[in-house]
């Protein structure tokens, strides 16, 4: 019989086994399927299984590791983690301690558009109805970009040629690596704390995913969000789109055209005026035109033509009148004149004056003159006038001498 | 702007009284003519915000087209 070799002790052959393993693997590349997935609170550290068809490794992802990753590993992802593959010994067990994580099939940068764009959309700062209106006439605008580049040359030379008097102010900014975030963050807020600014502007040039990645960063969303003065975002060529440009008010796709959109036309705005003036003289000129028919129009009536010509017909038809009268009057008094004549000349046969002439005579009685008809009426002794037809004389009675019946 | 708006409209109305109109006429000719001359003004000014001092201060942009 042999002697066995002497037996180790579990920690020496855990040791060995370390050595040998750690010293051959080191930075491996290893495809996988995340599964079990836990961090634990207290230290923010990640533990996963990464598994295929026929086996599963366990992994670690330290806490440092983990925030520097662009996406949120998750249950069922395929990934391709980095690392060394250690060994616990007090466990007894073997894992991939990671160093850095990528999504298979997927590039990180796209998987972690989608990821936070997933996650905002759902808090619903991409939503329409959040937007708010371009001013129409804003005379000072807020421009976050690079002081050097075609972005602020481009939005200088439009404004330039659509209006001069709107004011640019320009703050300075990263727009890619390093700071970039921090520097548009405060690009941001730095206008909005000042209340004479009208618009923003925020953007950079072309670039690659990773260059624009600033401009997917969720601290510029959330500052583009906050802004009480309105956005627009202007961020590479036409066929990039950043999670800014969602969250803006509006999306232009070149600086050219965000300064077209921010900057009000001097050109057009004095067309429009010129236009305004063009409709008032004429709303103007055709009412003028209208009153003055309508006086015209009541001028022709023929009242105004001749306005004494009713005075005339009626003066006509008065002097008719009168003619009528006097006719008429004429008339009457001719007819009366003759109507006086035999009237007068009866009166003249019957007047006691023609009687007297013819012999009769008129006795009155004195003092009183009182006409006598009667001898009842006298007294021997009375004082009597008679008159006659050429005058009168006076007597006094001597007899009287009644009528017998 | 919004006043000339305003004024058009009224005009366009067509049923005002004509010392009205006269006088909202006259007014929409004042008001472009102080447009006209707002316009007339100015050449572009840019600023840029630079730090100074731990301050955040505006100063001329000096690009090259200028």
């Amino acid at each position: 019989m042999q002697p066995s070799p002497k037996p180790f002790t579990v920690t020496a052959i855990t040791r060995m086994i370390k050595e040998r393993i750690e010293g051959s693997f080191r930075g491996v590349y290893i495809e996988g399927e995340i599964s079990n997935l836990t961090v634990q609170s207290m230290s923010g550290h990640h533990y996963f299984s990464l598994k295929d068809a026929g086996a599963t490794i366990r992994c670690t992802l330290w806490k440092n590791v983990a925030a520097g990753l662009k996406f949120a590993p998750k249950d069922g992802m395929k990934i391709i983690a980095f690392g060394d593959i250690t060994v616990w010994e007090k466990g007894g067990s073997y894992q991939i301690n990671c160093k850095f994580l990528l999504p298979m099939g997927v590039g990180e940068l796209e998987l972690a558009f989608r990821q936070l764009y997933e996650k905002l959309s759902l808090e619903g700062l991409f939503d329409p109805d959040r937007k708010r209106g371009i001013p129409q006439y804003a005379n000072m605008i807020g421009v976050v970009t690079s002081p050097t580049g075609a972005v602020i040359r481009d939005i200088i030379n439009i404004a330039r040629r659509r209006n001069p008097l709107v004011q640019i102010v320009l703050f300075p900014a990263r727009v890619q690596g390093d700071g970039a975030e921090e520097s548009i963050v405060s690009g941001i807020q730095y206008f909005n704390s000042r209340d004479d600014i009208d618009l923003l502007i925020v953007g950079r040039g072309g670039g690659s995913l990773e260059d624009l990645w600033a401009f997917n960063s969720e601290s510029v969303v959330r500052a583009i969000v906050a802004s009480d003065i309105p956005v627009i975002s202007a961020v590479g060529h036409e066929v990039d789109v950043t999670l800014s440009d969602y969250a803006a008010d509006h999306r232009a796709p070149t600086p050219s055209a965000a300064a077209e959109i921010a900057v009000w036309s001097r050109g057009e705005f004095s067309r429009a005026v010129r236009d305004h003036i063009r409709v008032q003289t004429e709303c103007l000129r055709s009412q003028a035109k209208r009153a003055r028919h309508r006086l015209a129009m009541i001028l022709s009536r023929p009242a105004w033509r001749r306005p004494f010509d009713f005075i005339l017909q009626h003066r006509q038809t008065l002097d008719a009148h009168v003619r009528e009268l006097g006719h008429q009057g004429h008339i009457f008094v001719t007819k009366n004149r003759n109507r006086l004549s035999v009237a007068a000349s009866s009166l003249d046969a019957l007047s006691p004056l023609k009687i007297l002439s013819r012999g009769y005579s008129v006795a009155l009685l004195c003092p009183k003159k009182t006409l006598l008809k009667s001898v009842k009426e006298v007294y021997r002794g009375a004082t009597v006038e008679t008159i006659v037809s050429d005058g009168r004389f006076t007597s006094v009675v001597e007899a009287i001498t009644p009528e017998s019946k | 702007m919004e006043r000339l708006e305003e004024i058009t409209h009224a005009l366009e109305g067509g049923d005002l009284p004509l010392e009205k109109s006269i006088e909202l006429y006259t007014e929409g000719l004042d008001i472009s003519k102080f447009c006209d001359d707002k316009l007339g003004e100015a050449e572009t000014r840019v600023k840029v915000i630079t730090e100074k001092q731990g301050k955040l201060v505006e100063e001329d942009f000096e690009d090259e087209e200028q």
